[in-house]
Parts: structure tokens; sequence; C-alpha cells
């Protein structure tokens, strides 16, 4: 297994084991109801990193998953720019660096978190920050996903890239905007109600952390190596 | 610059980058003193993590450092087999485990910090953190060998082996250093000396080996 196929397995089985495994403290602990999320809305992906000893897990796994997705980001522009015709690609480098900085977003969003946060009414700033960071890290990383997808698909064919390597992108990237179009709506119309925005943030991190495996058959051929360098000198020879 | 390059590059930075801005901030802040703790040892590493908001800080920084250190020890691995005329033998192999290993102790030793000291528990970050220590050390101490074994028999391994040697067996002086202080039960403060010492000669360690990979790149080999 290459480097970036560790990597693109790595960003989507950290965070659900993650959320599992600090959901399944915080329900032993009575801290949480035990519900099926994805369907009830009965917590947020948050409150299952607010108390310990699950908060230790939860900030273990989340701060790591967001390396590793910066790590994603960056074998993306690599492969991106080595496949095809080998180029440089200016609309892969601003995708990869709002997507980077949406994952600092989360490493800054998930360290405040802990009991210290409890009562929420004496720690405002600090949700605040929490809140503010966490929605910018869901909504830039899931509209850069669905940019990338929606230009590899304008460049297939410049880029010498399979549509089979493009449709599991797709559904996920349309899944995304679907969800995402959703809940504007919901918002515009004031059909909020309680529940609805967990769900809504349970299914978008899935289909986003989902999104980070599709390109893990991608990289079969996509290692470190100094072949490179091995080529020149043997042209040179 | 590659991705290698890059990696051993910030896992250095963002790891000592850390230590010195909670440090910074804590010093701003009046928890602790001003000093530089590698002379008088005024504070340890973890203090400068535990109150907030320096620990926001030094639990972001330094676990996303831990992160970079296990993708550094995954290159390694990468670059060894490559430049490698035979495999690798075990020992090895198990040590760029034992490496990742080290980094996840280190993970941990890093999550369970907070604020409220009374509550913190100490046996898992103490066990956590020596465990980094003591098998980040064995780690590079077997790399490096093995880097010279290669040297010996004509291998391109770069130009940081002396560097690495150097700064291995200051590691060793130190950590025999902090066995006697123990022996002998010393000031926390000489310890603590020690403590930062060995940070970053790990750290050194991690940033010497960027100008060995600079033509050691993600390639699409299809």
């Amino acid at each position: 297994m290459t480097l970036p196929q560790r990597i693109a397995l790595v960003a989507v089985v950290l965070p659900f084991l993650t959320m599992a495994a600090s959901y399944g403290l915080s329900v032993m602990d009575g801290h949480l109801p035990l519900c099926i999320p994805y369907l009830e809305g009965c917590t947020t992906i948050t409150a299952t990193g607010i108390y310990y000893p699950a908060a230790y897990i939860f900030r273990a796994g989340m701060i790591s998953a967001a390396v590793v997705f910066i790590l994603w980001w960056y074998c993306v522009r690599a492969w991106l720019e080595s496949v095809g015709h080998p180029q440089h690609h200016p609309w892969i480098h601003r995708i990869v660096t709002f997507a980077v900085i949406a994952s600092m977003l989360l490493v800054a969003s998930i360290a405040v978190l802990g009991e210290h946060m409890e009562p929420s009414s004496e720690h405002r700033f600090l949700w605040r920050f929490h809140t503010v960071t966490a929605g910018l890290f869901f909504l830039v990383t899931s509209v850069c996903q669905i940019l990338m997808t929606w230009r590899m698909r304008q460049l297939q064919a410049a880029l010498s890239i399979k549509f089979s390597r493009i449709a599991g992108k797709q559904i996920l990237a349309v899944l995304q905007l679907l969800l995402l179009a959703a809940f504007m709506i919901i918002l515009l119309l004031g059909l909020k109600s309680d529940g609805v925005e967990e769900i809504f943030e349970w299914w978008l991190a899935s289909f986003s952390a989902l999104y980070f495996y599709t390109t893990f058959h991608d990289w079969r051929d996509f290692r470190l190596t100094r072949r490179e360098r091995q080529q020149a000198q043997e042209v040179a020879l | 610059m590659t991705l290698p390059q890059r990696v051993a590059h910030t896992s250095f930075w963002l790891s000592h980058g850390t230590f010195w801005f909670t440090l910074l901030l804590g010093m701003v802040l009046g928890t602790s003193d001003v000093c530089i703790p590698y002379l008088t040892g005024c504070i340890s590493i973890t203090a400068t993590g535990i109150p907030d908001p320096q620990g926001f800080v030094f639990r972001g920084g330094l676990i996303s450092a831990c992160v970079l250190f296990i993708v550094w020890w995954y290159c390694m691995q990468a670059w060894l087999t490559e430049i490698a005329p035979e495999r690798p033998i075990w020992t090895v192999k198990y040590m760029v485990s034992a490496g990742i290993i080290s980094s996840v102790c280190l993970i941990i030793a890093t999550a369970v910090l907070r604020p409220d000291k009374a509550n913190l528990p100490w046996t898992v970050h103490t066990v956590g953190a020596a465990l980094f220590f003591l098998i980040s050390l064995a780690v590079q101490t077997r790399i490096t060998y093995w880097l010279r074994h290669l040297a010996r028999r004509g291998v391109d391994i770069g130009s940081s082996l002396t560097m690495k040697f150097v700064l291995v067996y200051a590691q060793w002086f130190f950590l025999l250093l902090m066995i006697v202080l123990q022996l002998v039960e010393s000031d926390d403060r000489w310890k603590n000396i020690v403590e930062w010492w060995m940070a970053l000669l790990i750290g050194l360690f991690y940033l010497s080996s960027a100008r060995d990979w600079h033509s050691f790149r993600l390639t699409d080999t299809d």
C-alpha cells in the first residue's frame, strides 16, 4: 500500500472510529442518550467530545484526522499535477489552499473542546469559536470537494482520468450539494425543527469523510520514489 | 520542496513552535516565569500546556506534530526500502513500527492534558511521554546505525549521517543524566533542563532528514 493510499484510508477510518468510540463512551457514562443520530438527530458530533474520558479520544482522533485531511489535499494536488500531461493547475492550488485552511480550523475547533466548556452559558466565546470554526470546516471542505469533482469532470480528457475514477466522487459531491441546498432551504423558509441541524451535520461529515476514500484506488501507483532522479541519470548516461 | 522534506521541516517547527509559543503565552499571561527553560529548567514542557488558553495551542499543535512524526516514519520506511540494495533486516522494519507507536504514545500523553490538574490522569500522561522519549531514542539510534551500514556499502544515503550520530549520542548522554538525576532525587529544575534538550534533539533528528530527501517525491509510477 502506497503512502497516499494509507492517507486516503486513514482519512475515512479515523474520523468514523473516533466519533463511534467517543459517542459510545459518552453514552456509557450517561452523558448522551442511546440513539441513531443519523436518523433521530438526538446529539451533535461536538457533544460526543465534551465529557472526559470521551473528550480525550475525540480530541486525539479528530485533530489527527484533520492533519491527515491536510496531507490528503496535498496528495491530491501532487497527483493531479502528475497525471496526464504534467502541468501546473492554478485551480487545484486554490481549492487545496482553502481546504487546508478549513482543516486547520477543524484543529482549532477541536482543541478548545472539553468539560471546561460547561456550563455553556459561562463560556459563550469558546462555544461561538467552536461553532464558527467547525461550521466553516464542514462548509469549505464540502464546497472544495464539490468543486474538485466538477473541475476533474471538465478536464477528464486532459488529465487522462478514467470515468470510473470520478464516478464515486461525483455521487458523493452530488449528495453533499443536495444536503447543503436542502439545509439552506430549510433555514431560509424557517422550517428548522429540533434535531434537523444535527442530522444534516452527521450526514455531511460522513459524506465528506467517505469522499477522502474515493482516491484510494486512484493512488495505487502513486508513491514516494526517487525514480524521477534515476530516470534523469539514465537519460544523462 | 518534496512531501517528505515538508514533513521533516513541519515535524520540527510545528512541535517546537508549539512549545515556544505556549511558553511565551504563559510568560505573557503570568502563568510561568520569564526564563529560558533550556538553561534554567524553570518549567517543564508539560506545564506549559496545562492551563488554558495555552492548552488549546499545545494540544492542537503537538497532536498535529505527532501525526507528522508518524508520516515521517512512513517516509523513512519507504526511503530505506527504496535505497537499500537488500530488504532492510527485520529489526529495521520493526523499528519503524516502534517509531509510529512512540508518536501514538505522545498523542495519548498530550490528549489527556486538562486545566484542572487534580483530575488529570498523570500516570497515563507520564508513561505516554516517557515511552515517547525512550522508544524514539531507541528507534533513531537503530536507524542511524542502519544508515551507516548502507553508507559503508556505497549507498547514497544523503549527507545527514554525521549530524544524526551527534544527535543520537547527545540524546543518550541526556538520558543517562536523567537516570542519574532520578537516582539522586535531584531538583525538578535539572530534570526539566534535560527534558527540554531531549525534546529538541529528537525534533532535530526529524529535521535532519530534510536535506537527504530532496529528490524523494510523490510520483505517479503507472
